[in-house]
């Protein structure tokens, strides 16, 4: 009865379960969720026939010691891409008769939610280099009008405490003939010749 | 500064629910599920994410002309295109937007028309 009732909990939980004999690494057992995700399959069917990239050597010996072994494998169902974490646990040793556990669990909205999560970062990365980049512009733009000590305050306080600076020189200058000199000459150049001063 | 739908909403945590059902509502949908057929998984999770950002004034813009060359090689029709303004709509009126919110996203979609759609 207990045996009975316990096969059909095996059979109906969300993950999927399969049975395998570790020495011919042959199908003994699944239940329902296993045959949903992976088809029909035939009891004694070689577990390399189902899954061609498994590694069937690093399995046994991960089986052998440390008696698990753990991997992934993606498949399409229809448009969508289903990942399932495959966890194999060595488990019954009676009678020279060896069983592996394979529980399979759906994984595929973790891996959506993971490229969603990388699909923004890269998002908000991107974003922060161009602020960082915009920042640095308008930071120079206003040291070339205010020296560094008047920025500085500026920008903590958002205003700047007028000082009086004595003795202090100053200095004006008056271009002789600018007027003339900006009418003969190209604007490019004027600025230029400014601009060096 | 105004507020965008994105932040008004509470930002990524939200926005991040309506990009994974309308994700699920596209490719369970017979009739816009097979431009994706055989788009790998996160080339379309990474296509929702910046689609329903941009929409909303998320970090993330297009141009026109990206938006257009993102679909030239696509067969799509008007009718693909008024199926997935249906899948918008509804996915933004069940995760609770007022319906101003989702006219104006909604509306930002339908202007893009013209630049996926085959003439």
């Amino acid at each position: 009865m207990i045996e009975a009732i316990n096969e059909q909990l095996l059979r109906a939980i969300g993950v999927g379960v399969a049975l395998l004999d570790l020495d011919t690494l042959r199908v003994r057992f699944h239940n329902d969720t296993f045959k949903e995700w992976f088809g029909e399959i035939e009891i004694g069917l070689p577990f390399q026939d189902l899954f061609a990239d498994l590694d069937n050597v690093a399995l046994k010996e991960a089986l052998e010691n440390p008696g698990r072994y753990t991997t992934e494998t993606s498949f399409r169902v229809r448009r969508r891409t289903m990942t399932v974490a495959m966890n194999f646990n060595r488990a019954l040793d009676r009678g020279g008769e060896s069983i592996a556990v394979l529980v399979c669990q759906n994984i595929s909205r973790i891996k959506e939610l993971e490229s969603m999560i990388d699909s923004y970062s890269m998002m908000v990365e991107r974003n922060t280099r161009e602020i960082k980049r915009e920042k640095e512009q308008v930071e120079k733009l206003l040291l070339n009008m205010m020296p560094r000590s008047v920025y500085e305050e500026y920008k903590t306080f958002g205003i700047v405490t007028p000082r009086l600076y004595d003795p202090v020189s100053a200095i004006c200058l008056d271009f002789s003939r600018f007027a003339e000199m900006a009418g003969e000459h190209d604007p490019g150049v004027i600025v230029s010749e400014l601009n060096d001063i | 500064m105004e507020k965008t739908l994105f932040e008004k909403y509470g930002g990524f945590s939200f926005v991040s629910r309506i990009v994974m059902d309308l994700y699920d509502r596209l490719l369970d949908d017979d009739d816009v599920g097979p431009f994706f057929d055989d788009v790998e998984m996160s080339r379309i999770v990474d296509h929702q994410t910046k689609f329903v950002s941009s929409l909303m004034g998320g970090p993330a813009t297009y141009t026109d002309d990206q938006i257009a060359r993102m679909h030239e090689r696509l067969d799509i029709g008007s009718a693909h295109f008024d199926q997935l303004k249906v899948l918008l709509t509804q996915t933004l009126t069940d995760h609770g937007l007022a319906p101003e919110d989702v006219a104006t996203i909604v509306g930002a979609f339908e202007v893009r028309r013209g630049l996926v759609v085959d003439q």
